[in-house]
């Protein structure tokens, strides 16, 4: 009964489009089973298809009122960050009060967000974000981010496949035999390498590209070719094993590299990331005219610049007879599986966090340290620290 | 200098020493405790130099410099991967030195010496040496330039125990004859000595590495302590004391990690793949491991559970793994698969390398809804998998996977492991299932230890 005392409210997401939801009745009933009060808002859950029934069979109480959630609860798990609610008139966080504890995807380091986390701070509320979540065994339960990387990168190659022109594998007919597609994924870790399964399992030949020798190596054990791009691991590799951004040579060496294998795409899955920083533009303009018309580019790294030139952000465009696709938040477009799989990560985050009915914030634990923004009155998150300072 | 100073100086480097052993304990202080460490040790050489009055001597400088320059490229050219056999290989040259030094004082004053210094050198000789040549071993071992696997010869030993023997007989001769006698016995025992760290390094295997190292490490320490003793060097003595002594409390917690006994890991009896060589009459500690046979194993079996990894992926060895599912099927076994939350590199890897050769969706099971049914299972064959398979995470505290749930393979009746080799896994975990009784390990890449597996079982 770890969680006797405690009320954990579940609003609804308000940002447009978004259908995930911080809870799914599985999750609630576990959290009351633990001894929890749940507060669940009128039609939270409608976007990934639980209804307000679902939650009240689990022992969720339904509340109408979004601020009444807020006011009442002492933990409040959301899917985005805090935004204007314009139904109320109110911002999120000042619904909020002194002492509560607010767990969501917060990206506390990027600039748009940094007025947001302050006035947390200012609210004397504390604040987890479930981007931190470090890379570590113990912690592969909570990591949401794994699992949106996961949903994104398989969504990714169903969309590029509906929209291209052709048949992705090889069929032979009465009139010949059809060529199998080409897809190109680049960047394999999360997002790529699901994305390279996917394509495997629709009958593709994949052809994979990563500057780090392990992400190539995880790409050859599910079947991709790999397409090397010379970088040297030491420039390639940042801390934690995710990717550095390349000083200018190389990353025009790596497109060079990659000309080749592009213009021969028929489906190019771009997931280049570097934590925090833009993602490298690879496909120029150029290389975009050198591809077959009728192909498709999904540009997952959108949500952080885009890794194609010529990627409108949110939109799907053509060019040169390539369809370009821009849409942000691909894991809420599979609401029922992305909320499946972070309503589990923050309920583990969350077993994790409260020891004896209370909010426990060992700073010395890797995954708080790395997960908590904001904590009595004062922004504590180390890189948001460093871009406030440098904003 | 006078007297009073050098003692002074030597107990303020000691405890520089231990302040940069205790900063090493921390990832966040490491790298100041190796300056620290890396500073006191030029200190003492300053020190011996002014104290024995040797400044001017141009030689020592000139090897100085030498040894310096090969140490610095060294460094600078090794890469992180290499970095765990250039320590072997350092610590190899720690313990030459001792045993150099016990040389030079053995040939130059032998006779001048008393029964202490005699003992404390002819000792400092055979510990240096031991510690060269394991040394030396281990790097080999940890270079792949020499096999991973643990390489036991017939009468293993017996040998091993002659040279013991042998060396506390060249101990005792070495400190009471007469001089010449005395020279003879110290080159002999220079040789066995030798021999002797090599055949301690060479039976172990891939797995126990990391204890090896650490108890070479704690050699080492103890060489040259030994060799300040016969020497009466205190500063020699101390530092040495610190590094020996640091190393066995670190090999005690390895064992302890590991689950096996120092008194194992002493008698060099580690990883035993024993071939049935030679009697092994004498040691009560050394479990033989019976040699699994696997046509019987498997035709009594009923219940099989395979519990699939990266090493699998890696292998690409799906369509064997789909060919030894058809074959014990076609026997009339019971298959299922084990499936660990992380097994793999992503969510979801095992699936679709098992998906791509049809095996049916009803087969595969989690690790809550399976783990349950490994103690009635009478054989489990893992391929390509380490960590999600580890009982160490559930004892060894400190460690990566330390909490993290793994499959009970190590519950089963018979355990076939169709690993790469014994090295740990991703998170550099070594893996006491390897060691257990009932284990079979069958090394190499899984497309072709599963192919050798379905002909002993067809």
């Amino acid at each position: 009964m770890k969680f006797k005392g405690l009320t954990i409210g579940i609003p609804k997401e308000i940002m447009p489009g978004e259908r995930r939801v911080a809870a799914t009745p599985e999750t609630v009933e576990k959290f009351i089973a633990g001894g929890a009060k749940v507060l669940v808002e009128q039609s939270a859950g409608q976007g990934a298809y639980f209804s307000d029934d679902d939650y009240k069979k689990v022992g969720a109480e339904v509340v109408a009122d979004a601020e009444k959630v807020f006011e009442c609860s002492d933990i409040i798990l959301k899917v985005k960050e805090p935004l204007f609610n314009s139904d109320h008139n109110k911002h999120e966080v000042e619904m909020m009060h002194a002492g509560q504890t607010l767990v969501t995807f917060l990206h506390p380091a990027a600039p748009a967000n940094h007025g947001m986390v302050k006035d947390l701070a200012a609210k004397g509320a504390i604040s987890l974000t479930l981007d931190g979540v470090p890379r570590i065994t113990r912690a592969q339960s909570m990591d949401a981010l794994t699992s949106m990387s996961t949903v994104a990168g398989y969504k990714s190659v169903l969309m590029a496949s509906n929209r291209l022109a052709k048949f992705v594998p090889m069929i032979g007919t009465a009139v010949g035999m059809t060529k199998p597609a080409t897809v190109l994924v680049i960047g394999t870790g999360v997002a790529g390498l699901q994305a390279v399964a996917t394509a495997k399992r629709l009958g593709a030949v994949v052809y994979a590209v990563d500057i780090r020798p392990d992400a190539v190596e995880q790409a050859k054990s599910l079947g991709a070719k790999v397409v090397e791009t010379g970088v040297p691991a030491e420039i390639a590799i940042g801390e934690g094993g995710y990717a550095r951004t390349l000083p200018k040579e190389w990353l025009q060496k790596e497109r060079e590299a990659i000309i080749d294998i592009v213009s021969k795409a028929d489906i190019a899955i771009l997931t280049a990331l570097v934590p925090g920083k833009l993602a490298p533009v690879l496909i120029t303009d150029e290389m975009v005219r050198s591809m077959q018309p009728g192909s498709v580019i999904v540009d997952v790294a959108i949500d952080q610049g885009g890794n194609c030139a010529l990627t409108v952000g949110g939109e799907v465009t053509e060019e040169y007879g390539v369809c370009i696709d821009g849409t942000k938040n691909i894991p809420g477009m599979v609401p029922i599986s992305s909320t499946w799989m972070f309503a589990k990560n923050i309920y583990n985050f969350v077993d994790y966090l409260i020891v004896d009915g209370k909010v426990n914030l060992n700073q010395e634990d890797d995954i708080i340290a790395s997960t908590l923004v904001t904590m009595n009155g004062k922004v504590v998150h180390a890189g948001a620290l460093e871009a406030m300072e440098l904003a | 200098m006078n007297i009073g100073m050098f003692e002074i100086t030597t107990i303020i480097l000691s405890i520089i020493v231990l302040m940069g052993i205790k900063l090493m304990s921390s990832p966040k202080t490491a790298v100041r405790g190796n300056q620290l460490g890396a500073i006191s040790m030029i200190l003492s050489i300053v020190l011996v130099l002014l104290y024995n009055k040797i400044v001017d001597v141009k030689i020592l400088w000139v090897a100085m410099m030498v040894g310096g320059i090969i140490g610095f490229l060294l460094a600078k050219k090794v890469t992180m991967i290499q970095m765990p056999q250039m320590v072997a290989l350092l610590n190899g040259s720690g313990g030459a030195a001792s045993a150099l030094v016990a040389l030079v004082v053995i040939f130059e004053t032998y006779t001048q010496m008393n029964g202490f210094n005699r003992f404390t050198s002819q000792l400092a000789l055979i510990v240096g040496s031991v510690t060269l040549s394991g040394s030396l071993i281990a790097a080999g071992k940890l270079d792949r330039r020499i096999t991973q696997k643990p390489v036991i010869l017939n009468g293993h030993n017996i040998i091993t125990y002659a040279a013991l023997i042998m060396m506390a007989c060249f101990l005792i001769v070495g400190s009471i004859a007469t001089y010449t006698t005395v020279i003879i016995v110290t080159l002999v025992s220079f040789v066995v000595a030798l021999a002797f760290g090599v055949l301690f390094a060479i039976r172990v295997g891939g797995a126990d590495m990391p204890i090896t190292i650490s108890l070479l490490n704690s050699f080492s320490g103890l060489a040259a302590s030994i060799c300040g003793l016969s020497i009466g060097d205190p500063l020699l003595v101390s530092v040495g004391a610190i590094v020996g002594a640091s190393g066995i409390i670190l090999t005690g917690i390895m064992c302890k990690a590991m689950n096996r006994s120092f008194i194992e890991v002493l008698s060099g009896n580690i990883v035993t793949e024993n071939n049935g060589s030679g009697p092994v009459a004498t040691d009560e500690s050394s479990e033989q491991k019976e040699i699994m046979d696997i046509p019987e194993v498997f035709r009594e079996a009923k219940k099989v559970i395979v519990a699939p990894g990266y090493g699998m992926a890696l292998a690409q060895a799906q369509h064997h793994v789909k060919r030894l599912l058809n074959t014990l099927e076609s026997q009339g076994k019971e298959v299922q698969f084990a499936i660990h939350p992380v097994a793999g590199r992503m969510p979801g890897h095992m699936n679709v390398l098992l998906a791509e050769v049809d095996i049916p969706y009803d087969k595969l099971h989690e690790m809550d809804e399976i783990n349950p049914e490994f103690k009635d299972t009478d054989v489990v064959i893992v391929i390509g998998a380490c960590d999600v398979v580890n009982p160490a995470a559930i004892t060894a505290e400190g460690t990566p996977i330390y909490g993290m749930p793994i499959l009970r393979v190590d519950e089963a009746k018979h355990i076939i492991v169709c690993n790469m080799d014994t090295e740990p896994g991703y998170s550099g975990v070594p893996n006491p299932l390897y060691n257990q009784q009932n284990v079979h390990l069958m090394l190499g890449n899984a497309a072709e230890t599963l192919d050798e597996l379905i002909d002993l079982i067809k």
